[in-house]
């Protein structure tokens, strides 16, 4: 199994995130069961690419809060720390802004998994480092990626380095759980690695795939009467509790497409490398102050190994900036889809889709019964009580921002 | 002043209900005058509406009674219906016609090389063609039905001297046939009636907008020379159906020239209750690249729930035209209409590459020797957005006004 993204920076602990796979589907599978279709799948038995994709954009909180003040909210940072990122950007991606005083300068956004990064923490910190380093455009000190732990010590072991890594850049202890705040090589101020939210997990991208699988499903129309395959929101309140949320743009689509496949029988698996990548970005849609759009080679896509035979793109980073001696920033480009100016991460995000590779089979190849149920009623995400929630934290946020 | 009253849901003119369209069509695209004020605005759009709704119980101005022991005549009522839309223009800024800001993406299409970066306008086509400060959309019975509206609307306007001009109108009708010009089966796989509304219907952002919905216009010239220059099986192939049954392709076979293969068991026809016709309508993924690369799969890549803002669902309410036939061949195409509840939709549907943002139509950008090269078969000659608020008294959209 390789890297996500065909990344060769692990080098001989390649291995260890083959482990990290299984070890994370043991544990999912350990509490919801095997699907029959993905234990039938093997790259002999499931071949056929498929790829659910969606906007990296969070769709929730512009649901319940409108874009205008969703965008907002979702760069909104309360002292040195990141807030909108962590309460908003749900999507399997996350980004920051950086700006000065004119406005947005650089975007910078990733999908790059925290368990890879605590990997590469583990076995080779020194690359860790050094790619950290990149991000943040200077040398990095070692403290502010491992704390007080010296990873480069001769005592230094490869857990040690592991909860230091995970405690002073995410904030978290190694099952995920916050103990503290994320540090500034990721929080945004001066960096931003990896992904940071327990739902924009590796283990979280597992649940949600073997949930769908193991939940073949068709619906009798409301309206007609038709039988059909049911859409992701109708499918969600099947699915074993807790591996798809609605109302994000990832789960509904992947949990549609997958249900679907696995009522038709076929084997399913997630394709090596397991990861969430950048599938397209939408470059003509910012355009410069001249009214044509940024040239596709300012939008910086990265963290992608040698390209893999399938030829698939498999890139885990963007960054946009616009370059010295153009006369321009970022904050003088305009969105073409609204006519205004940028002004929010938000509005090169919606322009940016993610997705993940699948490997399917023929169908009907895994014998499976299909379960035929009357399609749920849908309700909108806008009227939903998880708006609720989003406008409580908002009305925090809001009255902490000065 | 008449007071407002409570918006009450979607206008007349958007037909949810699984039913064959009204045979005629006609898009008036009007301006108010430059110094026009916006309570001037507000009684002309009184005044316009009051009239097409009196038209509309079968009152005609001109046929109203006049002389003494005379009684006017009336025409047959409820022969069309009209449908009222805002342009981005009408929020320009500086104008002040209205209370409130212009939606985000209610932006104007007009800018070089757009709006889409697969469909442009066609050589010639007017500036700001399509687009207008209101809308005006006619459906009806018949040609006479909506072509009275418009005449009567401006005989309107020229008797009261409304500051407000008539700039353009397009005409077209619904086929009964179920098939376009290229001749395939079209809207097929329309968004489900039991998704419609939700994929229709604002849920506020902004307020004035909730209930109603974004209607889309693209008046879509279509090549059909060059259309017919290919062969029945590359057009099968750009469009992914089998032209006479319109069953969806499964497979295109390429050993021995090109072969598509449609699913066998998908001979139902659509609509048909408790029958599974999903791969007639409703086609699954292929697997195969060039089925995949089809403008069915283009266009529809999931059927998730509308309320899923990854879904990208819209519904589609198109009627063909024909400007005539001269030396150069047939003058044809499509006006493309679409509502929804956000016009990021289509915008998404026209941007990215896996959808219609990679070729104009159908195929692979990078098709392989014996595959059809996508064909540049359509371009926009007019094209525009609109907000369209709920019906409301004295007219849709009154509070922008008052």
């Amino acid at each position: 199994m390789t890297a996500p993204g065909g990344l060769t920076e692990l080098g001989v602990a390649a291995r260890e995130w083959e482990k990290r796979v299984a070890a994370v589907t043991g544990d999912v599978v350990a509490q919801i069961g095997m699907p029959p279709v993905i234990e039938a799948a093997s790259p002999a038995s499931a071949w056929e690419l498929r790829m659910p994709d969606w906007p990296a954009v969070p769709s929730r909180v512009r649901a319940c809060l409108g874009r205008n003040r969703a965008d907002l909210l979702c760069d909104a940072r309360l002292g040195a720390g990141s807030t909108g990122r962590p309460a908003f950007q749900e999507e399997y991606a996350e980004w920051r802004l950086v700006g000065d005083q004119r406005g947005p300068v650089r975007f910078e956004l990733t999908t790059e998994l925290s368990d890879y990064w605590e990997l590469l923490a583990r076995h080779v910190p020194g690359v860790a480092l050094e790619e950290i380093g990149k991000f943040a455009r200077a040398e990095v000190a070692v403290e502010s990626v491992f704390g007080d732990h010296d990873p480069f010590a001769a005592d230094s072991t490869e857990e040690a380095r592991a909860v230091a890594f995970m405690a002073t850049m995410l904030g978290q202890d190694l099952e995920g759980k916050a103990i503290d705040e994320p540090g500034p090589l990721n929080d945004g101020s001066q960096a931003i690695t990896c992904l940071s939210r327990g739902d924009n997990t590796l283990g979280a991208l597992i649940r949600l795939t073997l949930g769908a699988a193991g939940t073949p499903l068709r619906v009798v129309d409301r309206v007609n009467d038709e039988v059909r395959f049911p859409s992701g929101s109708e499918a969600i309140p099947s699915l074993p509790r807790g591996t798809a949320q609605d109302c994000r743009n990832s789960d509904p689509i992947v949990t549609e497409r997958v249900v679907r496949l696995a009522a038709e029988g076929r084997p399913i698996r997630l394709d090596d490398p397991v990861g969430v990548y950048i599938v397209d970005v939408q470059e003509s849609e910012l355009l410069g102050p001249d009214d044509e759009p940024l040239p596709r080679e300012w939008f910086k896509r990265s963290r992608q190994g040698p390209p893999l035979s399938d030829g698939l793109s498999r890139h885990q980073r963007l960054e946009l900036e616009i370059p010295e001696g153009e006369g321009f920033k970022l904050a003088d480009v305009r969105s073409a889809r609204t006519g205004k100016p940028i002004a929010h991460g938000a509005q090169i995000a919606e322009l940016v889709q993610l997705g993940i590779y699948l490997r399917v089979g023929e169908r009907d190849v895994v014998k499976i019964k299909v379960p035929r149920r009357p399609a749920p009623e849908v309700e909108s995400c806008t009227d939903r009580r998880d708006c609720e929630g989003v406008h409580k934290l908002v009305d925090e946020l809001e009255s902490l921002i000065p | 002043m008449s007071p407002l009253v409570e918006p009450t849901g979607l206008q007349r003119g958007i037909y949810l209900e699984p039913r064959i369209l009204p045979a005629a069509f006609l898009f008036l695209v009007a301006d108010f005058a430059p110094d026009c004020k916006r309570e001037a605005a507000a009684d002309a759009l009184m005044s316009v509406w009051a009239m097409l709704e009196e038209l509309r119980r079968g009152s005609v101005r001109d046929l109203e009674a006049t002389r003494p022991d005379e009684e006017g005549a009336r025409i047959d009522p409820n022969t069309f219906d009209a449908l009222l839309g805002y342009g981005a223009s009408l929020f320009g800024e500086g104008r002040g016609l209205t209370r409130s800001e212009r939606p985000g993406l209610l932006a104007p299409l007009e800018y070089p090389g757009g709006p889409f970066p697969r469909l442009c306008w066609m050589p010639g086509a007017a500036p700001r063609a399509g687009e207008g400060d209101l809308c005006l959309q006619f459906t009806g019975r018949d040609p006479h039905a909506v072509s009275r509206a418009a005449v009567e609307a401006w005989k309107a306007i020229a008797d009261e001297s409304l500051p407000v001009a008539i700039r353009e109108t397009y005409g077209g009708f619904a086929r009964d046939d179920g098939r376009s010009w290229i001749g395939f089966h079209d809207g097929v796989s329309n968004i489900r009636p039991s998704q419609r509304r939700a994929a229709v219907e604002c849920s506020g952002d902004p307020e004035w907008n909730r209930g109603g919905t974004y209607l889309a216009f693209m008046r879509c010239a279509v090549d059909l020379r060059a259309w017919r220059a290919l062969s029945r099986e590359e057009q099968e192939i750009l469009v992914g159906r089998d032209r006479l049954s319109g069953n969806a392709l499964r497979e295109v076979r390429t050993e021995s020239g090109l072969e598509p293969c449609t699913f066998s068991a998908a001979a139902a026809k659509a609509g048909e209750k408790g029958v599974d016709n999903e791969a007639f309508r409703d086609p699954p993924e292929t697997g195969d690249p060039i089925v995949e690369a089809s403008h069915i799969h283009r266009a529809n890549q999931n059927r998730a729930e509308p309320t899923s803002a990854a879904a990208h669902r819209i519904f589609r309410q198109g009627y063909e035209y024909l400007d005539g036939i001269g030396p150069e061949g047939p003058r044809l195409g499509l006006n493309f209409i679409s509502f929804q509840r956000d016009l990021e939709h289509l915008r998404q549907i026209l941007g990215l590459g896996g959808w219609l943002g990679g070729v104009n139509f159908g195929g692979r950008a990078d098709c392989g020797p014996s595959e059809p090269e996508p064909v540049d078969l359509i371009g926009l000659e007019a094209a525009g957005f609109y907000a369209v608020p709920p019906e409301a008294s004295p007219f849709p959209g009154a509070e922008l006004f008052f």
